[in-house]
């Protein structure tokens, strides 16, 4: 088929460019295949010629106006007018050998072919819809997914358990290493119970059963803690990850104030701001005291800051620190060497207190209780003066009632030892008596001149009957000195010395202490030379010495979940 | 008026911020140490502060795009608000890296941040297209808009088209091919980088075939035509072909500065479709931000 289309080009009057097309169809548009290019058209116009110069007009979109109305497709007869966007058309007739005929004319603003590609608006994404998207998006993943396990504990295990967001994007800083464990790291419902609810003690007792409270509820008030938390000390989340406050306001703010906590019938507390000489009440010792003669109504504690009143240990024992560290007084019995502090003190696995000194361990090899010279590898029992005086007693009785014993020991020469008492060389009367007068001499030479007294107190009663005359005074050493306070003695050994020892006579001077009443435990001072306040990283922060959680406090899995720290009455 | 918007009323924003950020460093100083209760971080009563005035800084920072619109307000002119919008958005920046104390993980708290720092990362850009396109924009437009460029493009175009018709047909086919294949604009990608992606078929003789070759700021056309120019046979081919050439030429000229004009607006525009996405998202971030940290207080 022909079409004939005839474009007025308005510079004259009737000026017109005439072109021909052959095709089934003719196609009109800005589209770029379009055989008729009319620019800012779109919608895909068609024509079709029906023959008499009549056709038809499609378009995929009403582009089309007849008669001021839009369509997408019309019927075309000679003489009908139509408009495209910016154009104004008109059948007209055929020529010979035409088809269809179309004059065209553009009306108003001719439009241009990239008119819709010179904006952003329409090649980018819309503000709003993002806005909305971003805002769903962030608020579906971050809020309302997670929130989904509050109320169900299954719907936060699958969670956690999926790549799908979980409440573990709320947590806001790493876990200390010892809660990383299953069933806390991952699991915040195991502490935050409650949402909205601040982190409550019962969270943390349920796995640290063994926690106490840092009074005596039975002596304190227990009110004073109400408002105490677990976590008013211990904040989790930080950076770098810490569990237990250390700052001096968690003693100071409620210690600051002097006799704030006072039991009645005990003196008041002294007031603690920080750890200098001014802030500090001086250390107080736990001098362990006999009670009664003889420690007839045992030991007791009595702490007391060294003041006016020149403070002495009564242990009962009799020692002298200076002697046996004097290497020209006292050698090591195996090797000759001189003594040296760990030949006795032998620190326990705590770091902090030393193992009991006993008389088998430390003083026997040198202090030995033999009692005949015949015999100098028999020696008394220790620490039980009737068996040792019926083991002296049994022994002198066998030996002056064995003839075969006695006439031996007649016929050699008693040697003469230094210290120890010569045994009689004869004795008239029976074995019995004999016996039992050697072990009273024997017995009066031990605890009088140079075996028990050595080192005991021994109380000569007057009594005549040998199980009473003699009464040996108890030895009690002082076991831990400030029992309120930690101290590691590894970390202080560290400390620069050629000598073991010296770094022991730093803060505890035995080499010149000539007496066993001498108390050389280290006061303030000695602390506050390295690790007072301004000493920067030595110095000590309160809990580095004080337990907030001493073994004394009542449990608080009791007192926590009881009615005392719930606002009742005590 | 692009000095105004940093210089606003001698500076005073730049004043404000700066001594916001001194206070606000201030405050971060005074936590942590070794005798603080924890470290610094958005827990402790100065986090809590700095988390607060954040906050509040993107809440008031937000309601620009309010402000913007309502043109009865009379809470400061629009300008002063620019100003501070400026400068405060950047000394956010500062006060919310102090409020996480530089703590970041994989959570929404972080997501909050990240979406605060892209937010004000784009604002920069956007302070550097409003401060130096405007100007650029002026020089290409020189009195006609986009709106009359357009105009004359096609006006020029229609007559190419008319005038081409009295070519032979070699010639209608290679210019009515450098019409459709102008490009200009196009995707938001190719608006921005303004590369002319224009095109021309040359048509075929009998050694080769026909083929659409590039033609960069019309060149290949113009080349064409002007060379053609001597080989003309009759008076009336060298008028057409001197027609067309100076309606080529001055299409060149427009082709080049509507690109141009193009990439400018789109440049001081395409900031905005992430500044205010990011903006809502963040302003969603924040809340549950807030809410999660109370959640599990």
């Amino acid at each position: 088929m022909y079409f004939l289309v005839r474009k007025l080009t308005g510079r004259a009057s009737g000026e017109a460019l005439e072109t021909e097309y052959q095709g089934d169809k003719l196609t009109l548009g800005g589209e770029p295949g379009a055989m008729l290019p009319l620019p800012g058209v779109g919608g895909d116009v068609t024509i079709e010629a029906s023959g008499g110069g009549a056709g038809r007009i499609t378009a995929r979109r009403p582009v089309i106006t007849v008669d001021g109305v839009a369509t997408s497709k019309a019927p075309l007869a000679v003489g009908d007018t139509f408009e495209l966007p910016g154009y104004a058309l008109e059948v007209i007739t055929p020529p010979q050998g035409f088809d269809l005929a179309l004059q065209l004319q553009t009306r108003g603003k001719p439009a241009s072919t990239f008119a819709g590609d010179v904006s952003l608006e329409r090649h980018t994404w819309s503000i709003r819809k993002t806005s909305w998207l971003l805002a769903l998006a962030v608020l579906l993943l971050g809020l309302v997914v997670p929130a989904a396990g509050l109320w169900r504990g299954d719907v936060a295990a699958t969670l956690r358990s999926t790549p799908l967001p979980s409440d573990n994007l709320w947590s806001s800083g790493p876990l200390v290493s010892a809660h990383q464990a299953s069933g806390v790291a991952q699991e915040c419902q195991a502490c935050h119970q409650k949402p909205f609810v601040m982190v409550q003690d019962g969270a943390c007792i349920d796995c640290h059963r063994g926690m106490t409270e840092h009074v005596d509820i039975a002596v304190h008030d227990a009110h004073a803690f109400t408002d105490v938390r677990c976590a008013s000390c211990h904040r989790e989340h930080n950076e770098p990850a810490m569990i237990s406050r250390r700052d001096q306001g968690l003693c100071v703010d409620c210690h600051a104030g002097p006799g704030a906590w006072e039991v009645a019938g005990k003196a008041p507390m002294e007031a603690v701001t920080a750890f200098t000489d001014a802030g500090h009440p001086a250390f107080r010792l736990a001098l362990l005291e006999p009670q009664g003669i003889g420690a007839a109504h045992g030991w007791e504690v009595r702490r007391v800051r060294p003041g006016a009143e020149p403070l002495q240990e009564a242990s009962n024992l009799k020692f002298t620190h200076e002697v046996h560290l004097d290497p020209a007084k006292v050698q090591h019995e195996g090797t000759g060497a001189a003594l040296e502090c760990a030949s006795c003190h032998t620190l326990k696995d705590d770091g902090e207190h030393f193992e009991p000194i006993t008389m088998d361990a430390h003083c026997r090899s040198c202090h030995g209780l033999s009692f005949d010279i015949f015999e100098p590898e028999l020696e008394l029992p220790h620490g039980d003066l009737r068996a040792a005086i019926v083991a002296m007693e049994a022994h002198f009785i066998r030996e002056f009632t064995d003839p075969e014993l006695r006439r031996q020991r007649a016929a050699e020469k008693p040697r003469r030892v230094p210290g120890k008492r010569d045994s009689a060389a004869s004795c008239e009367g029976s074995g019995l008596d004999c016996g039992r007068a050697e072990a009273l001499k024997e017995a009066e030479y031990q605890f009088a001149n140079t075996g028990c007294i050595t080192c005991h107190e021994v109380l000569e009663t007057g009594l005549a009957d040998i199980n009473d005359r003699w009464f040996v005074q108890p030895i009690r050493l002082t076991g831990d000195w400030y029992p309120h306070a930690r101290f590691d003695h590894h970390s202080h050994q560290s400390q620069a010395a050629d000598d073991p020892d010296q770094v022991c006579e730093t803060c505890h001077e035995a080499s010149t202490s000539n007496a066993a009443e001498d108390i050389l435990m280290p006061n303030q001072d000695n602390c506050l030379a390295c690790h007072t306040d301004d000493k920067g990283a030595a110095t000590l922060d309160c809990v580095s010495c004080h337990a907030f959680h001493p073994d004394g406090g009542s449990l608080s899995r009791l007192v926590r979940d009881s009615a005392l720290l719930q606002g009742g009455a005590p | 008026m692009r000095e105004s918007l940093l210089g606003w009323q001698q500076y005073r924003y730049l004043k404000w911020g700066l001594a916001l950020l001194l206070l606000s460093v201030a405050l971060y100083l005074t936590q942590g140490g070794s005798n603080a209760a924890q470290p610094a971080n958005g827990g402790t009563w100065q986090g809590y502060v700095l988390g607060t005035v954040g906050a509040l800084l993107i809440v008031w920072l937000s309601l620009l795009g309010v402000r913007k619109r309502s043109y009865k307000s009379t809470a400061g002119t629009v300008q002063g608000w620019a100003s501070a919008h400026v400068y405060l958005g950047t000394v956010l920046l500062v006060v919310a890296t102090l409020h996480c104390a530089l703590q970041f993980g994989l959570n929404v708290h972080t997501l909050a941040y990240v979406l605060m720092c892209l937010v004000v990362i784009s604002g920069f850009y956007g302070l550097y297209a409003y401060m130096h396109l405007p100007g650029r924009l002026a020089t290409i437009q020189s009195g006609s808009g986009q709106d009359g460029r357009l105009d004359e493009l096609a006006k020029i175009d229609a007559r190419i088209r008319d005038t081409s018709q009295r070519c032979d047909a070699n010639l209608q086919s290679l210019v009515i091919s450098a019409l459709e294949l102008t490009r200009v604009g196009g995707s938001a990608w190719q608006q921005l980088l303004a590369r002319d992606r224009s095109r021309v078929t040359v048509p075929g003789s009998d050694t080769r075939k026909a083929q659409a070759v590039a033609n960069a700021e019309q060149e290949v056309v113009i080349r064409h035509l002007a060379g053609r120019i001597p080989d003309a046979r009759k008076q009336s081919e060298a008028e057409v072909l001197n027609e067309l050439l100076g309606l080529f030429g001055r299409r060149q000229v427009l082709l080049h500065q509507l690109r141009r004009e193009v990439q400018l607006r789109g440049l001081m525009k395409i900031w905005l479709y992430f500044h205010i996405p990011l903006t809502v998202g963040l302003l969603v971030a924040l809340v549950v931000h807030i809410l999660t940290v109370f959640i599990y207080w």
